[in-house]
């Protein structure tokens, strides 16, 4: 709690002081220091400012000031002593509680993109937050604590940012961040291969005068490259302890937290405030607008004069509007308008460009006197080595090709064999449930509901995970932003950034991270696009279904069909972006410079962890949404029964969805009467009152779905698929039932999915599954309704509910489209 | 019969699980909370606006 939210005559314990420069030396000057007790007397007729009793005199406080003073009251106490409290909380207990308080710093990470800030986020926090090798990964901040020496950290990992300008939204979101939650200490992570470009942002954090800790990231390359770097000496000049750390390894994190308490303690040495010298004219202009600013105590209490000051040199719009606030603004305003003049004038430049060129001076300087080596390291000869062939300007697209179709290849081929023993483990447990149990509902339910949707699904789970395995190699070696530079020239045809095709390709994991992770796009309009046209990327849970289609009908090349399918969806975000880019977003083309990070070795570690966490979601998925989905769509062609009297003592024994696919098999004309033509008088299952429901329901949808060459379970399945895309998969599993002496689980599916036959219609009695309904199924599937995580994902990003509905209409009256020219051409070229 | 008793017991849970679950997804992304996806990055994060 804030000193000043405080209620009169309430006690608090002080457990910390924020605010800066003479205010805070002030406010400790006058007893306010951590574990002093302060009681409220009164307020002011206004409420302003407030009278505080502290080690036995009486003194006033603004509100504001009073609100930069962290305390804990009994309240707090008992709230976090639940245990403890018998009615009364002693002083003893407050103490307790105080100091226990006292003890937690909060901690801001920041960094260059792709400094390694997540990485030591989740080493220190145990946390399992998603890290690769380019830039841009974080896109929102996360928060976890950590232990050590008796003290509580709480972290959070900010997203990555070359400076604090007002540049990006991550630029500014960082600034708000370290302005207004005011964080104990800021963690700066500084790529140790790249120290002059990520120290730029040090000296930002150095002029806003607040206590800063350079956690020297990467630390073992530059010791491969035999470089010497004085990190101390390097340190006690910019006033900023350095500590070296090996994020990957865990190497120097406990170092760099007892370093953290030292500053939080204000024991450690190393920290002092310094200015970076702008030159004599630039100083003397940040002097006068200081002036102005210092009119405002309770502003300069908690933020740099100094910064801000020199943020109006830089024409900086932030710092314009947090000003505007202030009484004397307009003067402000006006003397730093008269500077930024003068300075332009007499130095005939930029006045940001003079600032920035100070900032690197300082920066080149600083090296200059403790860094001995290489600036060009042996690891970036060998990036651009392996660049050569990787960026070639005629090999780089066919590598990228090579490795794309070798990922699909794997992902089949490799991913069949684990898949054949949990196939055989599934099969084994509907035999053995079959064995056990008595016939009746219930057991029909376990076999063709749970085992035949669920273990429908589960059985692609090595799938997902050899894909997981490549997606996380292209990420972590760097290879990711290579395959965005490679595709630049494309993209920019199709009216689009490279930088678009990082989002795209993430997509093959998940359209929701995707999604978000476009954030990193400038240009409003490019990131609406490219959030639109994520959702062709095939994520990982439409993976099973191409798995299961692919299996049953295109045994010859299963891995190259797989490829063409990814490909495919690829080609048509391009034509659609390219669609719209020149109907509903035309803009000019935003230039921007797209980094390519050196590459690494993905750790074991990492590439596990990424695997692991797919995997388990996609496990929870099974547990969750696929397993209900499963009861709900058995039930659904499980119920009505039909009526044991009309029908017989026989109808009661078998449920309908059996028998319907019983009836399929061998006599469709008779199941088509019987269930999907109301006018029959005579059907074995009455229409419309004994039709299972989802009968009924195939019914409705099956008139849209025909011109595509689909029955109604292919359209049922499709439909229950907008929920999560797995279940495409689980709900054909349901509905076409096979033969329970089947031992395979998926072969049984396959086997009903070869055997399946039309029940209504002009081509009755036909197989449903010829190539080209095949095909137009995948291709159906690939381009439909996003499903309702990613729709939400895009509500998230574009703040209204106008672009969701739109990609879900546009993309299934594609998919429609597209998957009637398939159906229709497939037959002309076979 | 008691088949019958925990067919219907389990169906019930699941209908009741599913219609909770849409109503929870449409108030959440309505306030624009939590991502009801079990990869959501954005859970228990600030948004960057």
């Amino acid at each position: 709690m804030r000193l000043s939210d405080l209620r009169r005559e309430e006690t608090g314990i002080i457990t910390k002081v924020r605010g800066r420069g003479a205010f805070r030396k002030r406010i400790l000057e006058m007893g306010f220091v951590k574990g002093k007790e302060v009681t409220v007397v009164k307020n002011a007729p206004l409420q302003d400012p407030i009278e505080y009793n502290i080690m036995g005199y009486q003194v006033s406080l603004r509100r504001s000031e009073a609100s930069l003073i962290e305390v804990v009251t009994r309240q707090e106490a008992k709230k976090e002593n639940p245990n403890r409290f018998n009615g009364v909380i002693s002083d003893q207990l407050l103490k307790t509680t105080a100091r226990k308080r006292q003890k937690t710093i909060n901690i801001a990470l920041v960094g260059n993109p792709n400094s390694g800030k997540t990485t030591l986020f989740n080493y220190a926090s145990r946390s399992r937050e998603h890290v690769g090798n380019y830039s841009g990964v974080t896109v929102a901040s996360k928060m976890a604590t950590y232990k050590q020496d008796g003290y509580q950290f709480n972290i959070t990992d900010l997203p990555g940012t070359y400076s604090l300008s007002v540049y990006t939204p991550e630029e500014i979101f960082v600034r708000k961040h370290i302005l207004g939650e005011m964080p104990d200490i800021v963690i700066n992570v500084v790529d140790a291969s790249n120290l002059e470009r990520n120290l730029y942002l040090t000296t930002q954090l150095i002029d806003m005068d607040i206590k800063v800790i350079i956690a020297l990231n990467m630390y073992d390359e530059l010791q491969e490259k035999g470089d010497v770097f004085d990190y101390e000496s390097l340190g006690r000049m910019i006033g900023v302890p350095i500590v070296p750390t090996v994020s990957s390894k865990g190497v120097g994190i406990k170092d760099l937290f007892r370093k953290t308490i030292e500053v939080f303690e204000d024991k450690d040495p190393t920290v002092r405030h310094i200015h970076i010298h702008y030159g004599q004219t630039v100083e003397k202009a940040l002097k006068n607008i200081q002036d102005q600013i210092w009119k405002n105590k309770r502003l300069t209490d908690m933020v740099s004069s100094r910064f801000y000051a020199i943020k109006l040199l830089e024409k900086d719009s932030a710092a314009h509007f947090s000003l505007s606030n202030w009484e004397n603004y307009e003067t402000i305003q006006a003397t730093a308008k008269e500077e930024l003049e003068k300075i332009e004038q007499e130095l005939g430049e930029d006045s940001e460009a003079i600032i920035t060129d100070a900032k690197y001076a300082f920066i080149a300087g600083a090296l200059k006197e403790t860094y001995k080596g290489n600036l060009k390291s042996r690891h970036r000869e060998k990036t651009e080595r392996i660049d050569r062939y990787l960026t070639h300007k005629y090999l780089g697209f066919p590598i990228f090709i090579l490795f794309m179709w070798i990922m699909f290849q794997a992902t089949f081929k490799l991913g069949s064999y684990p898949m054949n023993w949990i196939d055989t483990l599934v099969g084994m447990a509907g035999t053995q449930v079959d064995a056990l149990m008595a016939e009746g509902p219930l057991k029909d339910l376990i076999i063709d509901g749970v085992i035949g949707g669920v273990g429908g699904v589960i059985i692609f789970l090595p799938n997902i995970l050899i894909l997981f395995f490549f997606i996380s190699f292209m990420e972590d070696t760097g290879y990711m932003a290579r395959a965005a530079f490679i595709m630049d020239k494309i993209m920019h045809k199709v009216g689009l950034h490279g930088q678009s095709f990082i989002p795209l390709l993430m997509g093959f994991g998940c359209n929701v991270p995707a999604i978000m992770s476009t954030r990193t796009i400038k240009n409003k309009n490019n990131r609406l696009l490219t959030i639109l046209i994520n959702p062709f990327m095939s994520c990982s849970a439409r993976l099973p279904v191409y798995v299961l289609i692919i299996s049953a009908f295109f045994t010859s090349h299963p891995g190259t069909i797989l490829f063409s399918i990814y490909l495919f969806g690829i080609l048509m975000a391009g034509a659609v972006a390219m669609l719209f880019k020149r109907t509903l977003f035309k803009t000019d083309e935003v230039p921007f410079v797209m980094e390519l990070p050196p590459y690494r070795m993905p750790t074991l570690n990492n590439t596990a962890r990424h695997m692991w966490t797919k995997g388990s979601q996609y496990l929870k998925k099974m547990g969750g949404v696929i397993l209900v989905a499963s009861i709900i769509i058995w039930a659904l062609g499980y119920y009505p029964r039909p009526d044991v009297n009309k029908q017989g003592p026989s109808a009661g024994k078998n449920e309908p969805t059996q028998q319907l696919a019983a009836m399929a098999q061998e006599n469709p004309q008779q199941l088509a009467d019987s269930t999907l033509d109301a006018s029959q008088e005579e059907p074995s299952i009455t229409p419309g009152q004994s039709d299972p429901y989802i009968v009924r329901i195939g019914r409705i949808i099956q008139p849209v779905m025909e011109p595509l060459g689909f029955d109604w379970r292919m359209s049922v399945s499709l439909v229950s698929g907008i929920a999560a895309k797995e279940i495409v998969v689980s709900t054909m599993g349901v509905l076409y039932q096979g033969d329970r002496s089947l031992e395979s689980n998926s072969e049984k599916l396959i086997h009903s999915l070869r055997q399946a036959k039309y029940e209504t219609g002009p081509r009755q009695g036909e197989k449903v599954f010829d190539l080209a309904t095949a095909l137009s199924f995948l291709v159906f599937v690939l381009l439909y309704f996003p499903c309702v995580a990613a729709l939400a994902a895009i509500k998230k990003e574009t703040g209204t509910w106008k672009w969701p509905a739109f990609a879900m209409i546009y993309t299934t009256a594609l998919a429609w489209i597209v998957a009637f020219i398939v159906q229709n051409v497939t037959p002309l070229l076979i | 019969m008691v088949q019958q008793i925990l067919t219907i017991i389990i169906v019930a849970t699941a209908v009741t699980w599913a219609v909770f679950h849409i109503i929870r997804f449409f108030r959440e992304t309505g306030k624009g909370k939590v991502c009801s996806c079990a990869s959501c990055p954005m859970k228990k994060s600030k948004k960057i606006r």
